[in-house]
């Protein structure tokens, strides 16, 4: 009940953030200096009543306003434009690619969550020790490392060098067929009952994975340490000490407890992070996600799928927040709202 | 946290007849940026069984630090040189943390000041019970939420099922306290210490408290270390008494004999600054201030802020004599002292 109101309430504020955006998508396309009409017809033999004809059917004669007003009523609607280089509308090209980009994402942070929260608790408890000091020079050098570069050394090692793992060319072999259900490998390969193509897929997935969550696993871990070093010398974790309470008890369900509270807001805002952050690891191990997809079409002039892009982002990282909310009511019952 | 102490001193691991901790020169030492701080210098104590027994002095004093020594729980930076704690027949200062796990909230029961902060704050008072419960008497649920509800019932919570539910920035402090009693006794320990029971409860409230943890000591047949800076919450609660001063002991003995008979000037002056005799208004402290630990005195503790001190008191350590039947001082010139010039010994008057 308490949690419903919170939720709606937060879903209703995200209309004013998500008008903001749509304003910005739609100015920053309308400020870039090429010319979709030239991009559909091709330089040569441009017949000036046909560019006119063309003008008139994308709506590009009408006043501003009236663009601005088509543009959000169309997007209500579900239909974000033609993505004119490859002349399917961007919902469909997209559709195809979000899963490849939500996937990488969502594998990345599970890792990053499941390594960095036990790295950084046993950190915390080995304070000052030895382990505490290899996961610190460890993650300092995680967060100084950029994710591009770091993916470069990985193929170098693993591709190149070692050969273990598979060449850095998207998602799944090309002798590999997975039936499209959900546009999840993992889940449609094993919706097929295909094992072989499942571990294939996670193959691929191995080496991106690694790059993009390098820095967060860092990030996550250091944060994580210092809210458990924080924990750990309260009062009420002295008072289960002197309990004779279990350490494993005290650490991580008494402690992580109250130590996951500042984290969290961290990894609500890692999502989105990853989404836009993934564009660069996508360019790098070609793999045909949405970042990668956005990229390549800003630098065709072919801004609809940028403009679908930014809102999709956009609009995760604002249900991040929320999930990221809805989390610490759920764990701090001092919340009030 | 706890670290390997140094393991001094042998002998028979039985503690004295109706003795339920004994403590034997205890010296504990902390290792911190500006030096070595020597926290305890030789603590004796003895807690008679199914008495309380009130440990008394100023911050710094190394009450707290004896409490924890005996509980295991000094932070990393502490070292313990050498002593015995002889508890059930067994010397908690050789213990492993592991072991010592088995022996803290079953056989030792320990609350702390600031109940509040002392509570988890994202549990509700039945799962904080659950984990000791759990822990130690292997309830599950259902068992330990029917032994909560009795304990709850038992340091006299009002709604006593309603607040099994609640959270800790629900309750008001006195209640907090109250539950940390209930998980102090949970287990009917042998031995019950209590760090500032009462520092921050409202007086009405610490009135309250001070005569349920009384009772329930009593009612459970446990045997209490109260540990306070304020007399007064020892003249109303303890059947012993201990004075400390500068990781010494200076007095020991009975409550009625300390503060009836008062031998130490540091007790006599303590005494003065916390009562106010009826035919006199005025307020007393003692002057000057604790010494540094880091350079302890090479005499006497107390020499410093002392009024009777001579030149013995200076160059050498006076040991604890017995005085009277189990009334304990450590002073040269506690007959000089004495009962009737007491009153000028430690003390000074301010005008108001």
């Amino acid at each position: 009940m308490r949690i419903g109101l919170l939720i709606l309430r937060r879903l209703l504020l995200m209309i004013p953030v998500m008008v903001g955006v749509l304003v910005i998508t739609f100015v920053i396309g309308r400020v870039i200096p090429a010319d979709p009409v030239a991009l559909l017809m091709g330089q040569e033999n441009a017949d000036e009543a046909l560019v006119q004809q063309i003008r008139h059917d994308l709506g590009l004669d009408q006043p501003i306003w009236t663009q601005f007003y088509v543009y959000v009523r169309n997007i209500t609607r579900g239909d974000f434009g033609m993505c004119w280089s490859t002349r399917n509308p961007v919902l469909d090209d997209l559709a195809v690619r979000l899963p490849a980009t939500l996937e990488l994402v969502i594998v990345s942070m599970i890792v990053c969550i499941v390594l960095a929260i036990p790295l950084g608790v046993y950190a915390a408890v080995k304070r000052d020790a030895f382990g505490d000091h290899v996961t610190r020079v460890a993650s300092l050098v995680g967060v100084a490392v950029p994710g591009f570069w770091f993916g470069l050394l990985l193929i170098f090692f693993f591709y190149y060098y070692l050969r273990w793992a598979p060449p850095p060319m998207g998602r799944i072999g090309f002798r590999t067929t997975i039936v499209p259900v959900t546009g999840f490998n993992l889940i449609d390969s094993l919706l097929a009952g295909n094992l072989k193509a499942f571990g294939e897929v996670w193959a691929y997935l191995a080496l991106p994975v690694a790059a993009v969550s390098l820095r967060k696993v860092a990030q996550l871990t250091r944060l994580v340490r210092s809210s458990m070093i924080e924990v750990l010398a309260s009062d009420y974790i002295q008072t289960a000490r002197a309990q004779g309470l279990r350490r494993s008890t005290i650490n991580f369900r008494l402690g992580l407890k109250n130590g996951l509270l500042p984290p969290i807001t961290q990894i609500g805002d890692m999502f989105g992070d990853l989404i836009g952050g993934a564009v660069v690891i996508e360019l790098v191990f070609a793999w045909p996600g949405a970042g990668r997809w956005a990229v390549t079409s800003a630098l065709a002039g072919d801004f609809g799928p940028i403009q679908a892009f930014v809102v999709i982002c956009a609009a995760v990282r604002v249900l991040c927040f929320l999930v990221a909310d809805i989390l610490y009511a759920v764990i701090d019952p001092r919340i009030k709202y | 946290m706890e670290k390997e102490t140094t393991r001094k001193g042998a002998g028979p691991l039985e503690t004295p007849q109706g003795v339920v901790l004994h403590i034997a020169d205890l010296r504990v030492v902390f290792h911190t940026y500006v030096g070595t701080v020597h926290a305890l210098s030789g603590i004796d104590l003895d807690l008679r069984e199914g008495k309380i027994t009130g440990l008394a002095g100023e911050t710094g004093c190394g009450k707290s630090v004896t409490a924890k020594a005996v509980m295991q729980l000094l932070p990393s930076t502490a070292e313990v040189l050498s002593g015995r704690i002889l508890f059930g027949g067994e010397d908690l200062v050789r213990k492993t943390p592991s072991e010592m796990d088995a022996i803290r909230g079953k056989r030792i029961g320990m609350i702390f000041q600031n109940p509040r902060a002392a509570l988890n704050p994202l549990f509700t008072v039945e799962e904080q019970l659950y984990f000791l419960l759990h822990r130690h008497e292997h309830l599950g649920r259902k068992e330990a939420r029917k032994r909560s509800l009795a304990l709850l019932e038992a340091v006299r919570m009002g709604g006593a099922k309603k607040r099994l539910r609640s959270y800790p920035f629900e309750l008001s402090t006195g209640m907090c306290q109250r539950v940390m009693i209930a998980m102090g006794l949970a287990c009917s320990p042998k031995l019950f210490i209590a760090d500032e029971p009462t520092t921050g409860l409202d007086v009405t409230v610490q009135a309250q408290v001070l005569e349920l943890f009384k009772h329930l000591v009593y009612e459970v047949g446990s045997t209490a270390l109260l540990i306070t800076h304020d007399l007064g919450v020892i003249a109303e609660t303890s059947d012993y008494m201990g004075v400390m001063y500068g990781g010494r002991m200076v007095e020991f003995g009975t409550t009625e004999d300390l503060i009836e008979h008062t031998l130490h000037p540091y007790t006599q002056g303590l005494l003065r600054s916390s009562f106010t005799g009826e035919d006199d208004d005025e307020l007393h402290y003692i002057p000057g201030v604790v010494p540094d630990l880091r350079r302890p005195p090479s005499g006497c503790v107390f020499e410093a802020r002392c009024a009777v001190c001579v030149e013995e008191c200076r160059v050498s350590v006076p040991d604890m004599i017995e005085v009277e039947n189990g009334h304990r001082v450590a002073c040269f010139q506690a007959g000089a002292a004495g009962i009737a010039d007491g009153g000028k010994a430690g003390s000074t008057r301010g005008e108001r």
